[in-house]
């Protein structure tokens, strides 16, 4: 079975999902305040956090920034309907995707399914791909690490298995629709700009490529494209 | 100080100060014109009687043609009995005295003369007593008329820096009122007119503070229902949430017989949560003071993606949403809200369309008094609406027929939201009906460009168009 934790202070709901995702092979401990839910998830040994950025006290925020200082444990969060900086600000924190509430609890299965699918190295058993070297960036999947001029990369999943597309397409343009795809496990949908967060944070800890600008360009209206050095 | 006492105090010094100084310069330079011309004056007497004593009448009427001819001075040497020595008549008003020729009218009714007259009188060497009378006009800056113009200049120059002063001390903080005011209408709440109150206790510092005790007063209003809506809104979702979770285990655990049940009660859970969804966003459209941040938005590509998604749903009915580009046209706003505007339009048009029939979304630009916008009309072919209805169906809640209402889907609040979003975006939105049958909807939205609006206007300001 795998090991969930879920965070929020509605008990009656996490109740109801922990029974939901028993026969979906998840075994659920729920915690209902924010700072006891970060000292189970630094300490306990789950495989995923499911996190409520509406919590009283110390808020989802906090919660989510305390736990990126110390782990990268994926982490699902679930927020506000509607409230497009409850996503903004939680993906530029770290977290892995968001579900917003009222939610489909299949939705939910499904998502985090696909976060988990996503740092758990190969899984497809047809043997792990390649590294692969571009410029001074090199990205090796059988150890999930990446290497900037030598120096190890602190990546999360998503980010990593971004880089890892960009970086097999460098020199092509890789669409969005694509990348929410492969990377996010999910049907693109015009208004969610996770994987543009996910692309602007991986920028940021490329830094500058030897030619003085981003590692990364934009396309727009189309997508990105990790630059070959000329 | 009152307000009305500073201005009635500083009119009335400005005034003054204007008379004041036109009656001194004016008397200044007079006296001066004046000295000079006197000593003039006795220079020429003493010529005159000596051309008289020494050449006779000739060599006298000789000097004062001369005298005419280089300084058009016309002199007149009168003797003891105010005769003219020349033994001319003497004119009866240099007899008498008079300070001007009479049918000469002065400046100003006669307290500025039109000529200069002067008399001077001296004895001579041989005893004999003339009196000289000269009659000159007025000469260069020294003339009357000349005094006159310098002094309204000067009056005017005075009087107007004591204005000019006044006039910046009182619009100077109703200048700021009036920036202050405008800052709230766009939504800055935090804005205020207070400033440095180098005045106490005028009207105008009354209503400064006024004015910012009623925008503190605004601003906490406005935040505690944003508040209030955001508590609202977490209240019910946590409950629909429960529901959706509970539901699935029902589905989870439960056999056939139940399904039917199960199914309306997802179907009503849905609806509960899009209808709260709906109103959460009309509450927030109405109450939203700071506009909405705009980016510039290609109308083209979202009404094809609406049109695809649309389609998809109509085909169930046979039915197809056709978008018709004809222009290219670009917004600034939100991407999100326009979307909602139109999605929910056409959504209504899909729903209502006659089975079979088609859906169209044609998008193109106008240029109504010289300000283009980009116009969408959804058009179907369903019943239409009542004409005594068309503005309503933009209300909340509004339906046509109740019970049909319910059938085809909807909870009444798509077009309430998209007509709050096109006003938040500066366009309007109205329904009218075909002659073919069916229901237009045209929504009308300023382009991007310089003829744009640089904030976007919330709803409450908007009154331009009414339904």
């Amino acid at each position: 079975m795998d090991r969930i934790l879920v965070i929020d202070d509605d008990v009656e709901l996490c109740g109801l999902v922990s029974e939901y995702l028993a026969p979906e092979g998840f075994q659920v401990e729920a915690v209902h305040d924010g700072r006891v839910g970060l000292d189970r998830a630094l300490n306990g040994n789950y495989l995923l956090v499911v996190l409520d950025v509406m919590l009283p006290g110390m808020n989802g925020f906090d919660v989510l920034r305390n736990m990126r200082d110390k782990s990268r444990i994926p982490v699902l969060l679930l927020t506000a309907r509607g409230e497009d900086v409850d996503r903004i600000v939680g993906l530029e924190i770290g977290a892995d995707d968001y579900l917003p509430k009222p939610f489909n609890p299949r939705e939910l299965v499904a998502r985090i399914r696909a976060v988990l699918r996503r740092t758990t190295a190969g899984g497809n058993g047809d043997g792990v791909p390649e590294a692969v070297k571009i410029g001074d960036v090199e990205l090796d999947p059988a150890t999930r690490t990446v290497r900037q001029n030598g120096k190890a990369l602190d990546l999360t999943s998503v980010e990593f298995n971004l880089l890892e597309v960009l970086l097999r397409e460098a020199g092509r343009v890789v669409t969005r629709e694509r990348l929410v795809d492969s990377v996010l496990s999910r049907k693109f949908s015009p208004f969610d700009r996770s994987i543009d967060m996910h692309v602007s944070k991986l920028r940021k800890k490329l830094g500058d490529s030897d030619a003085g600008d981003d590692h990364i360009k934009t396309v727009r209206g189309v997508g990105y494209i990790f630059a070959r050095p000329r | 100080m009152k307000i009305f006492t500073k201005i009635f105090i500083s009119f009335w010094i400005a005034q003054a100060l204007f008379f004041v100084l036109v009656v001194l310069v004016t008397w200044v330079i007079r006296q001066q014109a004046e000295a000079g011309t006197e000593a003039a004056q006795s220079k020429i007497l003493n010529e005159a009687v000596l051309a008289y004593e020494q050449g006779g009448a000739d060599a006298l009427h000789k000097y004062f043609e001369s005298l005419r001819e280089s300084q058009h001075i016309r002199g007149v040497l009168l003797n003891e009995e105010g005769e003219d020595v020349n033994g001319r008549q003497t004119p009866e008003w240099i007899r008498r005295g008079d300070r001007q020729p009479p049918g000469v009218p002065g400046d100003f009714w006669g307290a500025i003369p039109r000529f200069i007259v002067l008399r001077q009188s001296m004895t001579s060497a041989g005893g004999h007593r003339y009196t000289l009378v000269t009659i000159q006009p007025p000469s260069g800056p020294f003339g009357p008329r000349a005094m006159t113009w310098r002094g309204i200049l000067i009056g005017i120059i005075s009087s107007g820096l004591v204005c000019y002063l006044l006039a910046g001390y009182l619009t100077g903080p109703v200048v700021r009122l009036r920036s202050a005011t405008q800052k709230l209408a766009a939504g800055d709440l935090s804005a205020r007119a207070g400033g440095s109150t180098s005045r106490q206790g005028d009207e105008i510092a009354q209503l400064v503070r006024d004015f910012d005790t009623m925008a503190e007063r605004l601003e906490k209003l406005v935040k505690a229902q944003a508040r209030l809506l955001n508590d609202i809104s977490h209240e019910l979702r946590s409950p629909l949430a429960r529901i959706n979770v509970a539901l699935a285990l029902a589905r989870q655990r439960s056999g056939p017989e139940a399904e039917a049940f199960l199914d309306r009660m997802d179907l009503e859970s849905n609806r509960l949560n899009e209808l709260v969804e709906r109103l959460l966003t009309i509450a927030r459209l109405d109450a939203s003071v700071d506009g909405v941040q705009k980016q510039p938005v290609d109308l083209a590509d979202l009404i094809r993606e609406i049109a695809e998604d649309a389609d998809f749903e109509a085909q169930g009915r046979g039915c197809h949403v056709v978008a018709v580009i004809q222009d290219a046209c670009s917004v600034n706003g939100s991407p999100a809200l326009l979307h909602s505007a139109i999605e929910n339009v056409v959504r209504n048009a899909v729903r209502y369309t006659a089975e079979g029939s088609d859906v169209e979304v044609r998008l193109e630009q106008a240029n109504r008094e010289f300000q283009p916008e980009a116009v969408v009309r959804v058009s179907d072919f369903g019943p239409g609406v009542p004409d005594d209805s068309l503005d309503k169906i933009f209300l909340p809640f509004y339906r046509i027929d109740d019970a049909r209402g319910r059938q085809t889907g909807g909870v009444g609040l798509g077009l309430a939201i998209t007509e709050r979003a096109v006003e938040l975006h500066g366009g309007t939105v109205r329904a009218s009906n075909r002659k073919e049958g069916g229901l237009i909807v045209e929504m009308r939205l300023p382009l991007a460009g310089p003829h744009t609006m640089t904030t976007v206007k919330p709803p409450e300001a908007v009154n331009l168009t009414s339904h």
